[in-house]
């Protein structure tokens, strides 16, 4: 009996440990992979990504992002207009509806990051995002540097 | 007799495997060799100051395979991902480095001077050639290559940003303008694959 006992528990450790990650993320916003591309030589300038996702049950927008080791940080997306030239805008908010997930990845939306105030040493900076309903939600960052970097740019249209 | 239609659907949904493998060889084999565009007219000289503050000629590196690209150091996103492109196509290709020169050209004179571009391009690897000029430079070598680039969001003479032509370009070693990847062909490893064809 105690061996069935123990069998069992470990089954439901087991379960409740495999929870559905929807389940435990269940009415949050979620942030994946957050990273910042290291400025290159002198430059002040770059740009942040991440996968935001949200599993709450409401439609919600990012509407801002600030940093405490960045002088300015603007939502801005990259897109190819119909004459195949580069262009980017600054967007006032990115929609991310109940459910769904919004990639910030190189040549599409991302933050576009100046005037860096923390030490270049520094491996991860916070950053603070606003959401028009969920509020605010601090993350950091990872510094990446040229050599871990992901090859797979390509995949960005 | 019970079970033919359930055959029938078997045989229907293998036959139709079949054929879709078939269809998609046969395009493999018919469609071109290679990964970029085929673009085939002559590239014509130019000549610009590279990041070291010497003069590059584009003719005295005939014979040897060129990748060329048009872009800027104030640019947060799309050219700082070309030129992680570019660094991991010269990792691609490794010991046959020696035939392939991989230029990056400003649009951007009036910011990109040799100064900022020795400390930006070497950054991304130091095979890498950033190259500069006067504005009527950069405007006549851009016209020729028909690269499109202009200011925009300008907030002052030294914040704005550019719209320019994202694509890379291959040069092959015969000094024609071969091969074109826009801006959703740049897979490092498929690029890489063009040029040891063509060395």
């Amino acid at each position: 009996m105690n061996k069935l006992s123990f069998i069992i528990a470990i089954i439901f450790v087991f379960l409740s440990s495999c929870g559905n990650t929807d389940e435990k993320n269940a009415d949050k916003i979620v942030v994946t992979n957050p990273w910042i591309r290291q400025a290159p030589g002198n430059s002040d300038l770059t740009a942040g990504y991440m996968l935001i996702s949200n599993y709450t049950n409401y439609d919600d927008k990012l509407i801002n992002a600030s940093s405490n080791c960045i002088d300015s940080i603007k939502l801005h997306t990259t897109y190819i207009d119909s004459k195949e030239l580069v262009r980017m805008k600054m967007l006032n908010s990115l929609e991310i509806k109940s459910g769904m997930s919004v990639d910030l990845k190189p040549g599409g939306h991302h933050l576009m990051m100046e005037g860096f105030k923390c030490k270049i040493n520094n491996k991860e900076i916070p950053i603070k995002l606003y959401f028009e309903k969920y509020g605010e939600l601090t993350i950091n960052a990872a510094i990446k540097k040229i050599n871990e970097e992901n090859v797979d740019h390509h995949k960005h249209h | 007799m019970k079970y033919l239609p359930k055959k029938i659907i078997s045989i229907f949904i293998l036959s139709l495997i079949v054929f879709v493998i078939f269809f998609m060889l046969v395009l493999k084999f018919k469609s071109k060799t290679y990964y970029g565009d085929i673009y085939k007219k002559d590239a014509a000289d130019f000549s610009l100051t590279d990041h070291n503050g010497r003069q590059f000629k584009l003719s005295d590196h005939k014979g040897k395979i060129v990748l060329m690209n048009f872009g800027y150091t104030s640019c947060p996103d799309v050219c700082p991902t070309t030129l992680a492109i570019l660094r991991n196509i010269i990792l691609e290709i490794e010991d046959s480095n020696d035939n392939l020169i991989v230029l990056f050209i400003t649009v951007d004179p009036e910011r990109d001077t040799v100064e900022k571009l020795k400390s930006y391009i070497p950054y991304f690897h130091n095979e890498i050639v950033g190259l500069t000029g006067n504005e009527e430079d950069i405007r006549n070598v851009a016209s020729i290559y028909n690269i499109i680039y202009f200011k925009e969001d300008e907030k002052s003479d030294k914040e704005y940003l550019m719209s320019h032509s994202p694509s890379v370009y291959l040069i092959n070693k015969e000094g024609e303008l071969f091969l074109k990847y826009p801006q959703h062909k740049l897979d490092p490893k498929e690029i890489s694959k063009d040029i040891k064809l063509l060395m």
